[in-house]
């Protein structure tokens, strides 16, 4: 046992921490929601034991059920509101304040022409 | 039976203490049996191994992890499961879990009392966790907040 414990992987040992993590966020929705294990099997059209298995920390999730879940009890497990978008323009843009989000006033077209802005080219937008 | 408790130094960390039991006379602690015994399954005892270490040091030991009333009811015996290896415990709370020993269920059994060797590991944890219960009723032990356990005048220890 001790020279498994010097020998384990770290890989292998994120990938089990990650799905006990994620376990324990959804189990602590479920708790901050009084929601029951039965009546979460119940409106998500599961059994009770996938729910239990969900639970465990043992379960490795796909991200459509991780989406599903996430809108069942409103609660984030996927980081995607924002995403770094770099756009390459053909006129310089004026640098954003630092943390607002802006929309560009037109699109801009891919040209074999283009020149890189002078101002900083990226710009982050929220999704959906 | 004599036995005495004895915490896992690797695996107890921030957010629980692991421990488990050193029969007298014996050399490994009931977990280590477990590990030594059941070999031939090293990928799941390599999984057992770092679910413990992230209850241990990330996330405590929840009762979502364990599989319950695996003993007599109401005296804290429940088991890890993982794959077909079952590993039985005695459960407290988030902060403290005493391991045993445990073993192979084959997919077909219906239950750990139709495989012999799994139920001498079960009856082994549901007699220490008789011993231990009422040793935490008598205030011989105490499991403080933390998960550290105080032993006062324990005559098995």
């Amino acid at each position: 046992m001790g020279r498994m414990l010097a020998n384990m992987d770290s890989k292998s040992l994120a990938r089990t921490r990650n799905k006990m993590m994620v376990a324990a966020r959804i189990a602590d929705a479920l708790k901050a929601k009084g929601i029951s294990q039965k009546q979460m099997a119940a409106q998500m059209g599961k059994t009770e034991s996938e729910i239990s298995e969900w639970l465990s920390g043992d379960r490795n999730f796909t991200i459509d059920t991780l989406t599903d879940i996430e809108g069942f009890l409103n609660i984030q497990l996927l980081d995607t509101k924002f995403i770094r978008v770099y756009r390459v323009i053909n006129e310089p843009l004026k640098k954003p304040a630092e943390g607002k989000c802006v929309v560009l006033p037109h699109l801009c077209k891919w040209s074999s022409e283009l020149k890189i802005a002078e101002e900083s080219s990226m710009i982050m937008y929220e999704v959906g | 039976m004599q036995f005495k408790i004895v915490e896992n130094e690797s695996l107890t960390g921030g957010m629980a203490h692991i421990y488990s039991i050193l029969i007298k006379d014996e050399e490994f602690t009931l977990l280590e049996q477990f590990f030594n015994d059941n070999e031939q399954y090293a990928d799941d005892l390599n999984t057992i191994l770092e679910k413990l270490f992230v209850m241990g040091h990330d996330i405590g030991c929840r009762r979502d992890h364990f599989k319950h009333e695996e003993g007599l009811p109401g005296d804290g015996v429940a088991a890890l499961r993982v794959g077909n290896l079952r590993l039985y415990c005695l459960y407290f709370d988030r902060t403290a879990v005493i391991f045993g020993s445990g073993g192979f269920k084959p997919p077909e059994a219906r239950a750990y009392q139709d495989v012999p060797e799994l139920n001498e590991k079960a009856k082994q944890m549901k007699e220490i966790a008789s011993i231990i219960n009422k040793a935490i009723i008598e205030k011989d032990i105490v499991i403080n907040d933390d998960g550290s356990l105080t032993i006062n005048n324990w005559d098995y220890d």
